[in-house]
């Protein structure tokens, strides 16, 4: 636990440095809310959940980022030459960027609540689980990405184009019923899906909303499986490529 | 050095392959505590990639390495604990300063731990850091930033110190701050395992050396047993203006060989150096500076 802490907190100190991460996952999001929720069908009852999977699936970047970052300085191989284990490695890099999504999901629907009057019928518990189950799936993509690109070109490309998909594929963006019948059915089997129903429920009927948290953490789990089975810590990843 | 065994390093039957390139080949060191021990070879000769076995950074296909008598294929990361590896490229977090570089990295070496001021300061203070320490690694010069690099190995006093080419690109000074520091470490017990192709600076500081060539090791054992056993000592006598040349280092055998023809302007014994012996041993070249080439 002390190195993960040690870890953690030095990734911490680096977003000091460098706020990008900071800017992109909270100050990006709640601008885009304010100045974007007007134009949704549906106002910010719809427009706060679409922003909040918008931008934590593109935000998962910043995940293979904190990765392919230390093999561009070289420390990735200090790490390996330590004595710490991989996954407290994998824990500490991933546990403030965790917080962060944590922190833009709740800053995004407080927004929406208090700032653009978004109505409120459901349980806060269960939007909380919500979030917390959105947020594990978002850590294990970001976690996917990292095992699964070898430059840091392909993490900012394949983050931002699967990114915009995912999210405008489960109607993030436009409400999915306009959309043909086929990419409904994609629709359902991804997670972003199961995420947005979950906010519908949760803001405008007040619906119970166990069986998006289940899906959600189902599909955390199956892909922080794939990402660990994948992830080779002696493969050389090249920062600029 | 040579394949004795129980010491702070034990490496025996190294071996590593990338694709149908035979890194290192059977490669069998060891270092005693206190030991400072030089692995000489050109580029290519597999140092690197047997600091990166040792280092843990590299699975060998073959060998066994025990660090402080720990199995490091085992027990892996007590292993890592002993360690503090220089590799030839800098590793700092350049946004960072440098005192919060080298006390991170002391804390993730030592396994998280607090890291022992004394020491810290002993460390900062032999290697000239202390005006370094608030400046954050990206305002440093290059030969700094490799200063910087290597203290970040050595800060949380491992027992096997293990560098890459460490004073490459280091003024004469640093060189010298670090070249002490080590011969510290190894006077308080650690061993150092110097990687490097500056023959000069292993002869002048290293007491056993490993020479590798081709991935294999060509002669290994202390550095003046290998130069009185391979190299080649010669008499050079002046005569009337002439240089004449007489294997060995007896004057008088020499002398008298040349007979008695002439008047003798000087006599000079050219005793053989870790160069001459290593370019016999391997064909490599060497230039002026005592630097191999391929």
């Amino acid at each position: 636990m002390r190195r993960i802490t040690l870890v953690a907190g030095n990734e911490l100190r680096l977003m000091g440095v460098d706020p990008t991460p900071i800017v992109m996952l909270l100050v990006l999001p709640v601008c885009a809310a304010l100045l974007l929720s007007d134009g949704f069908v549906g106002g910010a009852s719809r427009a706060i959940p679409g922003l909040s999977l918008l931008f934590g699936l593109v935000g998962v970047t910043a995940i293979g980022l904190a990765f392919f970052r230390d093999h561009g300085w070289g420390t990735w191989d200090r790490f390996r030459a330590s004595p710490l284990h991989h996954r407290e490695l994998i824990v500490a890099k991933v546990l403030p960027l965790a917080a962060l999504f944590l922190v833009q999901q709740t800053s995004l629907l407080l927004a929406g609540r208090f700032v653009l009057g978004m109505s409120w019928r459901g349980s806060l518990g269960w939007a909380m689980l919500l979030v917390l189950a959105l947020v594990a799936v978002e850590v294990s993509l970001g976690l996917c990405l990292t095992a699964f690109c070898r430059t840091i070109n392909q993490v900012n490309a394949l983050g931002t184009i699967a990114g915009v998909l995912l999210a405008g594929i489960s109607g993030a963006l436009a409400p999915l019923d306009r959309f043909p019948t086929p990419v409904q059915a994609v629709a359902h089997a991804l997670p972003p899906y199961w995420a947005l129903d979950g906010f519908h429920r949760v803001i405008v009927t007040g619906e119970p909303i166990g069986v998006n948290v289940a899906v959600l953490t189902a599909f955390a789990v199956v892909l922080t499986m794939v990402a660990l089975w994948r992830m080779r810590f002696d493969e050389p990843k090249r920062f600029y490529a | 050095m040579h394949g004795e065994a129980g010491g702070n390093l034990d490496v025996r039957g190294l071996a590593k392959t990338y694709g149908t390139v035979r890194a290192v080949d059977d490669v069998t060191l060891s270092l005693a505590p206190g030991e400072f021990g030089g692995l000489v070879g050109a580029n290519g000769a597999g140092k690197t990639t047997t600091m990166s076995c040792v280092g843990g950074l590299t699975r060998p296909d073959r060998g066994t390495i025990r660090i402080c008598g720990v199995d490091a294929a085992r027990h892996g990361v007590a292993a890592r604990r002993e360690i503090g590896i220089a590799s030839q490229r800098v590793a700092l977090y350049g946004g960072l300063s440098v005192e919060a570089n080298l006390r991170f990295f002391a804390r993730v070496a030592g396994g998280g731990g607090p890291v022992q001021q004394t020491a810290f300061d002993r460390l900062v203070s032999a290697l000239r850091l202390e005006r370094l320490l608030k400046r954050p690694v990206v305002t440093l010069s290059v030969g700094q930033q490799r200063l910087v690099h290597v203290a970040s190995a050595l800060v949380h006093h491992p027992r096997v110190v293990l560098l890459d080419e460490p004073t490459a690109g280091l003024d004469a000074d640093a060189r010298n701050a670090l070249l002490a520091w080590l011969h510290t470490i190894t006077d308080e017990g650690a061993s150092v395992l110097l990687a490097t192709h500056h023959l000069s600076e292993v002869e002048a500081h290293c007491s056993t050396v490993t020479l590798v060539h081709r991935g294999r090791v060509v002669a290994a054992g202390a550095v003046s047993e290998l130069i009185e056993r391979y190299g080649a000592p010669r008499v050079e006598i002046s005569i009337d203006g002439e240089t004449v040349v007489h294997p060995g280092s007896d004057v008088m055998t020499a002398l008298t060989a040349v007979g008695g023809n002439g008047s003798v302007d000087a006599v000079r014994v050219v005793r053989p150096s870790l160069e001459a012996v290593f370019g016999r041993l391997t064909d490599a070249s060497i230039d002026a500076g005592g630097v191999l080439g391929k």
